[in-house]
């Protein structure tokens, strides 16, 4: 595991050092009023906290040895057993040794932990007394923890499929339980098909919001057992119902026929089926018909006979993918885009001509073709994990060339990101981990001294975030020095040697071009070429990279990335007759300002906005359109955006509002156009530009200065 | 925005590295020592992602101080976990009955911590 | 849609949570009051739990005994559009509002 509380052990240490002592203080003034109440409560929960922390951090015996005294204790608070001198003299001469057990991490010798033992006889005895005979002492539990059913269901299981039926109480969202998160986990265990039932949702004048109404029906498949799926409702046990049973599929492998699940299930009668069976009518509507089964009942089941079906297709298909040039991909992806604008052009043509039939025809068009749309995109998705590989041997090649011992751990392989992204995420990559095999772990000697085991763990794990994907590299090496890298900073004139900046701050310079505190030159990295040119790349994916240390234990570069390059969340600004899209991650907020004070500033264009002076910059005067019909508006509207460091205030004409945009390359009439990256098409089929706020950054920087 | 988690122990050692173990995986942590003392950051405090307290504290243990930061209109539906250990079945009960979401029973490590965190919270 | 009335649009956003389901429900039966068909701009909702999800399910409802139209409107939120097809609610990830809408289960 390469996050390791082991570092929090010196305090583990001082503290049930000092709550030893307090158990000792409350122990011997016990002596003199047995009856304290407040006492013994202290008592207890100090050996109830060495007991816990003793465990988390490894120290067994003190932990099984400060668990019966726990126990004993227990039986005094509760006033089951009374305390007596007899006992205090024991409950001290078990604090004396459990402070001499704090010495032995593991591998206690055998004389003390025989004196343990006879000591923990004598605390079971006394326990013993307060309980009724036949239950069980505690003495008995064997090790730490809980087994975990998880990993203890067998590997090679054979595939099954269950019916699990989960109706939450009403009063479960009190608990603070987040309902669709158990489903979603319950879904994830395999394959399955979840079947929401809202129909006991009543209408809104007779809903209590804060009650639940919804359950479910999900039908899963899987080499799973029993007990992994009783175990993501542990929580719920009381506040749910919960039902699980295994479906016997047909020997043969046919399909199950509708009549034979709504027999099995108990919504139906046989008699009943056989009646219903000699109509010519679908059987589902007969029984709706009939009253005999609900709507909902009828629809579960059929998405049970679907869900066996599928389960027999998946066996049949086994090589479920293949193999595409990427090229007919993107290809595909163009068409798609050209369809998106033909199809606006059908609808306003519908429109226009106002045929009935012809319209609907272009809405069952426009469903399709989103649905298309969204199943390209679909494609172009690629599990990250297809470029951990060569991750891998950069670990074991530099580590190998330096002398260190190293080694690379992956999560979330199969999370899904665009091609394009992934591509491009290599390089920073490669140069990330480089660096923490180069800067963060130490040398096996090192590492040694420092209790760490001699390899190092750089882990590189990837996992969803909304629409973005996290992605981090974090090693247990030796953290950032944050008196180097401030002493660099000052060097390097990026801050003033007066400067109190918060730590976070600090670490961020990294970033900062031309940056390096590597005592000599490697080939690896440490030429000050590194961490800014990976900061450029992942700001040019739309992406933010973050980094966190702790000084002795590692440190851990966090890199947030869209999921996709060719769809972005944009805010849609007009300006004249032509649309803009400015890519909403960069946006910091839209203010409005009145046109005289605007003209007031003169040739200053500096704003000031959240206490921070704004160059601004008119789009209008920019790309050199016409002013208005009737005069400018006497409100201008202005959108601030963050671009490289600073903010830059816009000028624009109209702030339409969020729209989520499919980008195409630009083509070859808008090339030269400056401050635009790229093109995207409206749902009318006008095409809107995308601004490179960067790049207006940039100009608009360069004028502020001049 | 990362989540923001409150952690509840009277024992430094267990609080920092839970706050440890949640930071590394990019949540914000804040700290309390007791119950008392955490009910009182609650009334400072807009909303939380997510509740972690001991039953055992000084001042006021886990189960009132569950019971009080349910009363608060804020805090009437945050997700709140308990640390038991495993001799305390009957914690697990009376937690619940307070109004608590579930429960994380030491000793634990980092992934099973994060199991829970993520289940009750993401 | 009835001719002649604009609908009333009720603009959704931040965390739906449970937190919230009281407010949205009122802030829902308020515009339903009115005489207008209500459309839920759904564009800038972050997250959404079961508690709000069955305020839309019973606003739903409510319109329809009142004989008015109730919609979504604007587009779906990826993490949003995600969640439902995992319990079950949608049976592929859709985009627009429009298709949201009419692949709700039981909707």
């Amino acid at each position: 595991m390469a996050l390791s509380i082991d570092k929090f052990k010196s305090t583990f240490r001082e503290e049930a050092f000092e709550l030893l002592g307090h158990l000792e203080d409350d122990l011997l003034e016990l002596e003199s009023q047995p009856k304290n109440g407040e006492l013994i409560n202290s008592a207890f929960r100090a050996i109830h906290t060495v007991k816990g922390s003793a465990a988390m951090f490894g120290y067994d015996a003190v932990s099984k040895f400060a668990h019966e005294m726990e126990t004993a204790l227990d039986l005094c608070r509760n006033g089951t057993l009374s305390i007596t001198k007899d006992f205090i003299g024991l409950a001290l001469k078990g604090r004396d040794q459990l402070r001499q057990l704090m010495e032995f991490e593991e591998g206690v010798p055998t004389e003390i932990a025989k004196e343990s033992e006879l000591l923990l006889r004598r605390f079971v005895e006394f326990s013993k007394r307060g309980q009724s005979p036949g239950a069980p002492s505690h003495a008995d539990i064997q090790g730490a923890g809980p087994v975990d059913p998880g990993n203890s269901s067998p590997r090679n299981a054979e595939a099954k499929t269950y019916r699990i039926t989960f109706k939450p109480s009403k009063g479960i969202f009190k608990n603070g339980t987040r309902v669709l998160n158990l489903v979603e986990e319950l879904a994830a265990l395999g394959r399955a098909d979840v079947f929401p039932h809202m129909e006991d949702v009543p209408p809104l004048g007779a809903l209590d919001p804060e009650s639940c109404y919804a359950w479910w029906e999900v039908l899963l498949s899987g080499p799973i057992d029993e007990n992994s799926i009783r175990d993501i409702f542990i929580f719920v046990e009381d506040q749910a119902d919960l039902r699980v049973e295994q479906v016997k599929e047909e020997a043969d492998g046919s399909s199950k026929r509708l009549g034979d699940i709504l027999v099995d299930r108990g919504a139906v009668s046989p008699g009943a089926l056989r009646e219903a069976l000699g109509s010519q009518k679908k059987l589902g509507e007969v029984l709706i018909e009939k009253n005999l089964v609900s709507t909902p009942q009828v629809e579960s089941a059929l998405v049970e006979q679907e869900h066996l079906k599928k389960g027999q297709e998946r066996v049949e298909a086994a090589a479920g993918s293949i193999r595409v040039a990427s090229d007919k991909l993107d290809a595909l992806v163009d068409l798609v885009g050209e369809l998106v604008t033909l199809q606006a052009r059908l609808a306003q043509t519908s429109l226009d001509l106002r045929d009935v039939s012809l319209s609907s025809v272009s809405e069952q068009f426009e469903r399709l073709i989103s649905q298309l749309r969204d199943n390209t995109m679909s494609i172009r998705m690629l599990p990250i994990g297809s470029t951990f590989n060569k991750f891998r041997r950069v670990v074991r090649d530099l580590s190998l060339e330096l002398g260190k011992e190293a080694e690379l751990a992956t999560e979330g392989a199969d999370t899904e990101l665009d091609k394009t992204v992934i591509e491009r995420l290599g390089d920073p990559l490669v140069h990330i981990i480089r660096n923490s095999v180069d800067h963060g772990i130490e040398m096996p000697e090192v590492r040694d001294l420092a209790g760490k085991p001699k390899a190092g763990v750089i882990k590189l794990s990837a996992r969803h975030s909304g629409a973005y994907v996290l992605i981090q590299v974090s090693d247990d090496g030796k953290g950032l020095d944050r008196e180097a890298i401030r002493s660099k900073a000052i060097e390097r004139g990026l801050i003033l040697p007066s400067m109190e900046i918060a730590d976070q701050e600090l670490y961020q310079l990294i970033f900062e071009p031309g940056f390096s505190t590597a005592k000599k030159v490697t080939t690896v990295s440490g030429r000050g070429v590194g961490m800014d040119v990976v900061k450029r790349e992942i700001d040019a994916l739309g992406g933010s990279a973050q980094l966190s240390t702790v000084p002795g234990a590692g440190m851990t570069v966090t890199l947030k990335i869209p999921l996709t390059l060719a769809i972005i969340d944009g805010l849609l600004i007009r300006i004249g007759g032509e649309f803009f899209v400015v890519p909403l991650s960069a946006v910091d907020g839209c203010i409005e300002i009145r046109r005289d004070d605007l003209a007031a500033l003169g040739e200053k264009r500096i704003i000031s906005y959240r206490d921070e002076l704004v160059p601004f910059v008119s789009l209008r005067g920019f790309y050199e359109f016409a002013a208005e019909g009737e005069g400018e508006p006497e409100i201008e509207q202005m959108v601030i955006v963050s671009a490289q460091d600073y903010r830059i205030g816009l000028v624009v004409d109209q702030v339409i509002g969020d729209y989520q945009t499919v980008i195409k390359p630009l083509g070859r009439m808008y090339r030269d156009v400056d401050g635009v990256s790229g093109a995207t098409i409206l749902g009318d089929g006008t095409v809107a530009l995308v601004l490179d706020v960067n790049r207006l950054a940039l100009v608009v920087q360069r004028e502020s200065v001049r | 925005m990362p989540k923001k988690i409150l952690i509840v122990d009277d024992s430094a050692a267990i609080r920092q590295s839970i706050s440890f173990i949640l930071t590394q995986e990019g949540y914000e942590t804040i700290e309390a020592t007791d119950g008392l003392e955490a009910l009182t950051m609650l009334g400072s405090i807009e909303a939380l992602d997510l509740i972690i307290t001991d039953v055992n504290m000084p001042n006021l243990d886990g189960i009132g101080f569950i019971r009080k930061a349910r009363e608060l209109a804020k805090f009437k539906f945050t997700p709140i976990l308990v640390l038991t250990t495993e001799s305390q079945g009957s914690k697990m009960n009376e937690g619940k009955e307070a109004g608590a979401t579930g429960w994380i029973v030491k000793p634990f490590n980092s992934d099973k911590l994060l199991g829970i965190v993520k289940k009750v919270a993401e | 849609m009835q001719a002649g009335q604009s609908p009333k649009i009720v603009n959704l956003h931040g965390s739906l949570t449970v937190d919230r389901a009281a407010a949205l429900m009122g802030e829902i039966s308020e515009a339903l009051k009115g005489g207008e068909n209500v459309l839920l701009s759904i564009s800038l909702v972050e997250d959404l739990d079961l508690a709000c999800l069955q305020v839309f399910y019973a606003a739903k409802a409510e319109a329809r005994a009142a004989g008015k139209e109730l919609h979504f409107l604007g587009s779906v939120p990826m993490r949003i559009s995600k969640r439902l097809v995992a319990c079950g609610f949608l049976h592929g990830v859709s985009e627009h509002a429009e298709d949201f809408e009419s692949a709700l289960v039981g909707f």
